[in-house]
């Protein structure tokens, strides 16, 4: 059992902030992902967790035990690097037993030469052997284990790394953006083959990418992270259809969610670029309107359309993008079918939110969706707590958010 | 019309020709000089040569004093090289961790090593003095008798290689801190993970390894040049007392320009670049090996 519970971890370097209050609880067995554009604090977060850093403040427990000055070879945790990090004078074989070795033998048995000659170091080796070829089968590199590193390809040493890192059977694997060395398609098969391992192992995986596919494809849940803060821990679904904040639903979800600053005109009303919107009541000034561009199509001229101009329209293949401008120069983008119709550039279309998906920010940029009974002065951090089952129903919509006290 | 062709086909030649020229002047010119002399009974001053084959190669190797000054020159590169290589790494590591005061510590050792080697030599000497110096105040203290280390055949060489050791440890520290620069800490990262986090199982699984083509042309280097051990011997001892700091350069010294025995001279020259020859071929080849392998 390895569930991980961080608690107010705060990190500083010298007078920069760059972890502020992080609150999470990563369940037994799941699969997290940090998610953040770079900068952010996910690899500091990683690394607190593998206990390469030390928190300033805030406390970390790992399988229930407190980890505070436990090293990093004591906490039950294998790490993959961006860079792999593999021993470059040593063969795969050798990088993947080292863990083995270092845990199991002593020094004497390790020493060079001479511990060969030991009888219990003989037996551990055999017994070291063992396993990683047999681990080496399993992620097909059985054939490179004679290699040094430097001759293995990008993917193969990937591979390498995850071997080193599942030796030893660790209960945590922290992964640190550890397909952005590949090319795409490898960094795809390598996407099905993690959710894979992990299946398999069912032990607690962390990772770390700034890449939100990999985030909504691979987790259970994803943590999304800004300014080193958590904005949102949730599934990802419910983070792509119910972000807490305006800085969420524009980071997730490609291409970016349109967003258009309306007025409330009276109390339930919202006029954006000229159309008028039924609004949650409690919503004041300087709110906002958000709208997936795969939401917001062309449709014949109504009292709820707005007007657009096309600006380009991209060929994505299987869909269009259609970049238009609207009366107010607000620009927006849509996702339309690649069978339907396809507007020209230059044309003058109308455009229909689809009103059942619209998401509405209050002045601060908080969904009101998501928290209509908290107003924006008293929003405060509080802790996240992973969904009690994770098939639930996420349309309900669990609190399982967090809410930073500043933006 | 064919003058184009031509001129281009001389160019690299015309633009590598004064290179050439003073390479061949000012190294291979004298190497095969001396290569020549050193079959020939030619000593300085006389007009007529006669070629006698290998017979100054049979006398050097029957000389006693030859066969001496080969085996202190060993005997010292012995004692010098690896206590240099082990203070050098060891004194990088720990400027490494200084922090803040490293640009300093960098400094101070390798102030020697840019010092000019004579001015340094004499500042030894004063040190060295029985009476006057350093060391025969540290005597006085200790009861001891101030011997003069540099008259006396058993202190005479190890002093020679202490002087050498103190001038160079400072160039191998510069050395062995690039290398140990350019490990990547996440090496260190995934050795503490993996278990490899204490001072021995970190140096064995990651320094030493990842730093041995720096050590091995430390090693090197640092070998050519104790070969090459000349001036402390001529200020210090004159390759005395009884022969005990005869060395090989030395030897080439004295019998070339005291006694004026150019073949002789030429033979040990030989000898002596056989030797600087090899160890730049061993070099060579690793170096080859190691860029192959990477
Ligand atoms: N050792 C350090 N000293 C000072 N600042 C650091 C250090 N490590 C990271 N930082 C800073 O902390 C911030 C977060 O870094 P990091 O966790 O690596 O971000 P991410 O992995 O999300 O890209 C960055 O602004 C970085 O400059
Ligand atoms: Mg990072």
């Amino acid at each position: 059992m390895a569930s991980i519970t961080m608690n107010t971890i705060r990190k500083s370097y010298g007078p920069v902030d760059v972890l502020k209050n992080i609150s999470l609880e990563i369940k037994d067995g799941e699969f997290i992902s940090l998610l953040g554009s770079s900068g952010c604090g996910k690899s500091t977060l990683l690394r607190i967790i593998s206990g390469l850093e030390q928190q300033t403040s805030g406390t970390l427990h790992i399988g229930g035990k407190d980890m505070t000055n436990v090293p990093p070879k004591q906490r039950s945790v294998s790490m993959v690097f961006q860079s792999y990090a593999l021993y470059p004078h040593l063969t795969v074989f050798e990088n993947m037993a080292v863990p083995l070795i270092m845990r199991t033998m002593s020094r004497t048995q390790r020493f060079p030469v001479l511990g060969k000659y030991i009888g219990s170091a003989r037996s551990i080796r055999k017994e070291i052997r063992a396993k990683v070829l047999a681990l080496a089968e399993s992620l097909d590199i059985h054939h490179l284990l004679d290699r040094n590193p430097s001759q293995l390809s990008g993917g193969q040493r990937q591979r390498v790394a995850l071997g080193r890192a599942m030796v030893r059977d660790p209960e945590v694997f922290l992964m640190d953006e550890p397909l952005s060395n590949l090319d795409t398609k490898m960094r795809a098969h390598m996407r099905t083959e993690l959710a894979e391992i992990h299946q398999k192992l069912g032990s607690t995986f962390v990772y770390v990418t700034h890449d939100q596919e990999e985030a909504m494809t691979m987790s259970d849940r994803v943590a999304l992270m800004m300014n080193g803060q958590l904005m949102q821990v949730a599934t990802p679904r419910e983070i792509y259809r119910k972000p807490v904040h305006k800085s969420v639903a524009e980071f997730i979800g490609a291409p970016k969610i349109n967003i258009l600053s309306g007025a409330i005109v009276e109390r339930g009303v919202m006029e954006v670029c000229g159309v008028r919107t039924a609004v949650p009541g409690e919503l004041q000034a300087n709110a906002s309107l958000g709208i997936r561009p795969s939401r917001l199509q062309p449709a014949p001229e109504s009292s709820g359309t707005w007007q657009a101009q096309v600006i380009t329209v991209e060929d994505m293949g299987s869909s269009f993008l259609l970049h238009c401008e609207l009366s107010d120069g607000t620009r927006t983008i849509s996702r339309i079918d690649s069978r339907s119709v396809v507007p020209e550039r230059g044309a003058n279309i109308h455009l229909a939110p689809q009103a059942d998906c619209a998401m509405f920010f209050d002045a601060n940029g908080w969904n009101h969706a998501c928290h209509p009974h908290l107003d924006s002065d008293t929003l405060h951090a509080f802790s996240t707590t992973p969904p009690a089952d994770s098939n639930a129903d996420h349309a309900q919509g669990t609190k399982e958010y967090a809410l930073a006290s500043a933006v | 019309m064919h003058l184009r062709p031509l001129y281009n086909r001389l160019l690299p030649y015309l633009l590598s020709a004064p290179a050439l020229v003073l390479m061949f002047l000012f190294l291979i010119g004298p190497i095969m000089a001396v290569l020549f002399l050193s079959f020939t009974d030619w000593q300085l001053g006389e007009t007529a040569f006669r070629i006698t084959g290998l017979e100054n190669y049979l006398t050097l190797f029957s000389d006693e004093l030859f066969l001496r000054s080969m085996r202190n020159t060993a005997f010292y590169i012995v004692m010098t090289v690896p206590t240099t290589l082990i203070f050098g790494l060891v004194g990088a590591m720990l400027i490494l961790q200084s922090g803040a005061m490293r640009k300093l510590y960098q400094t101070i050792y390798f102030l020697p090593f840019m010092g000019t080697a004579v001015a340094m030599l004499i500042v030894w000497e004063f040190v060295l003095h029985p009476t006057i110096g350093v060391w025969g105040m540290i005597a006085q203290w200790f009861n001891l008798d101030p011997v003069n280390l540099l008259r006396n055949e058993h202190t005479a060489l190890p002093i020679l290689a202490l002087i050498s050791i103190w001038q160079n440890v400072g160039f191998a520290i510069v050395l062995f801190m690039a290398g140990l620069s350019g490990i990547p800490e996440e090496m260190y990262e995934a050795g503490a993970l993996d278990g490899a986090d204490g001072v021995f199982s970190k140096f064995s699984l990651i320094t030493w390894p990842l730093i041995s083509h720096v050590t091995f042309f430390v090693f090197i280097l640092l070998t050519v040049h104790s070969f090459q051990i000349f001036e402390s011997v001529a200020v210090l001892t004159k390759g005395g007392p009884n022969d005990a700091t005869e060395v090989l350069t030395y030897t080439m010294y004295k019998e070339g320009f005291d006694y004026f025995r150019t073949n002789i001279a030429s033979a040990i020259t030989v000898v002596f670049l056989t030797g600087v020859g090899a160890l730049v071929l061993i070099k060579a080849a690793w170096l080859e090996k190691k860029v192959h392998y990477q």
